[in-house]
């Protein structure tokens, strides 16, 4: 009963079946409240001691949170309690919907492991705050934003941002997110997402790209933005102003990443050295940015 | 801490269990109701092997905690055992030598046993990528993947359970 793992600290779980039945508990309880929803976060750091509450505040239970929806011209809305696989299931049903957010696919079908991802979701991948995260960086370029919810209103903040380090994120203690909408990517965007992982399911260097047209320099958009080799997601702004030149797309994309390299606080820890991941990030950056600007991804 | 009545139907039979909040479902399932099957090894969701079907869908028991399981339907390895006969996954298990040691056994045949019955025609990547979740530390995994490979056939009906 003594191994590390084996026991989590004393809680109170409670399971409000409705929003305002949520919202209130959040209201009574403040920061003592910690909302879970697949628990892979939540359970994981109350194990390792690295979380502590009062109450665990179940949000499965609320209908209105489970939720996947297309609009054409606004974007793919997400619950915050639907699961990355059932994601990747509407996805590989909707094929359309999915070459629009190939980036967020790619970064679904890579995201922890098969078993994990039926508790797993999109919202808790980005709102754990770990550096390894799959879903922060497609979030990052198709500029998404979370829909949360209080007693005394609603508001729609950017993803970018949102996460502050790990269990720290902008919302407040009485908040609870319904949804994260991935805004409609530009017309003629593509986007890919290549995750360098090592022995472990974490990404040591993850990157998400969208590229549209990238031989009119008039027209181009660029947008890069990386997990895993940052302790904070990032979103490589710097390096998408150089594509605004009008120069062939090859020669910016040599700039754009020596930007990257120039300018990012890199991770060092025992997966890999912060040169390693400064060095993953030109390979990775370059060949996703050539394959989406020849329509190989 | 006062502990709450769940009630959860186990491989079929309704099973009532006292729990307290903070214990998870693999301590409940093994250490409460006695379902040696389900292994306890890493207890953070990593190595997978206290896999078991949560109303229809595998989960690493031990990222649940038991009082979400109230209610749900949970399927071990011993509930694919029907009147004392091995299933189709679990002889392909034998027939394959997919186990050394036999620790992880239970946990990839149930989660095969899933993979199977959505995916019946699988490709040997995919079964790979869906197995990057289980952890086998003896066979280096080449019979496990031949096993499932070869078990597809009854989950796409092309053959009955041998007698």
């Amino acid at each position: 009963m003594s191994a590390p793992y084996f026991t989590l600290p004393e809680f109170k779980y409670v399971k409000p079946s409705s929003l305002e039945e949520a919202l209130e508990i959040l209201e009574e309880h403040g920061e003592e409240a910690k909302i879970m929803n697949g628990g892979i976060g939540v359970v994981a750091f109350l194990k390792e001691r690295l979380m502590e509450a009062e109450y665990i505040v179940d949000i499965k239970g609320i209908p209105e949170l489970k939720k996947i929806e297309y609009i054409p011209g606004k974007g793919l809305y997400v619950g915050a309690t639907t699961t990355v696989n059932e994601l990747i299931e509407f996805l590989d049903k909707s094929p359309e919907v999915r070459e629009k957010y190939r980036a967020l696919y790619e970064a679904s079908t890579h995201l922890a492991d098969a078993i994990l991802r039926n508790r797993a979701t999109i919202v808790g991948d980005i709102l754990e705050g770990l550096p390894y995260m799959d879903a922060p960086g497609p979030a990052l370029i198709f500029e998404a934003e979370m829909h949360a919810v209080s007693k005394s209103g609603e508001r729609w903040l950017p993803v970018d941002g949102i996460v502050m380090g790990p269990m720290m994120t902008q919302l407040q203690p009485n908040e609870i997110v319904t949804e994260i909408l991935f805004k409609e990517p530009p017309e003629g965007a593509r986007s890919g997402y290549v995750k360098f992982a090592s022995r472990t399911e974490y990404g040591i260097v993850n990157v998400a790209a969208l590229v549209a047209h990238p031989n009119d320099p008039g027209k181009r958009v660029v947008k890069i933005a990386f997990t895993g080799a940052t302790p904070l997601p990032y979103r490589a702004r710097e390096a998408e102003e150089v594509f605004k030149k009008p120069e062939p797309f090859g020669k910016l994309v040599e700039e754009a990443v020596r930007v990257i390299q120039d300018s990012v606080e890199v991770l060092e820890d025992p997966y890999a050295s912060a040169d390693f991941r400064k060095y993953l990030m030109g390979i990775l950056t370059t060949q996703l940015l050539v394959k989406l600007a020849r329509g190989e991804w | 801490m006062a502990g709450r009545m769940i009630t959860l139907r186990l491989n079929g039979q309704e099973r009532r269990v006292e729990v307290e909040d903070n214990e998870t479902l693999l301590y409940v399932l093994r250490y409460k109701l006695k379902e040696m099957s389900v292994k306890s090894a890493c207890w953070k969701g990593e190595c997978g092997l206290c896999t078991v079907l949560m109303d229809g869908k595998p989960v690493k028991s031990c990222m649940v905690l038991a009082v979400e399981a109230d209610g749900s339907d949970i399927v071990t390895a011993t509930g694919l055992v029907k009147d004392g006969e091995l299933s189709p996954i679990q002889k392909a298990f034998v027939e394959h030598g997919a186990l050394q040691c036999g620790f992880c056994t239970p946990a990839f045949v149930v989660a095969a046993h899933h993979f199977l019955q959505k995916n019946p025609n699988p490709t040997r990547e995919q079964v790979k990528e869906f197995l990057s979740g289980l952890i086998c530390r003896c066979t280096g995994y080449a019979q496990i993947i031949d096993a499932i490979m070869d078990a597809a056939k009854y989950y796409r009906g092309e053959q009955k359970a041998s007698p």
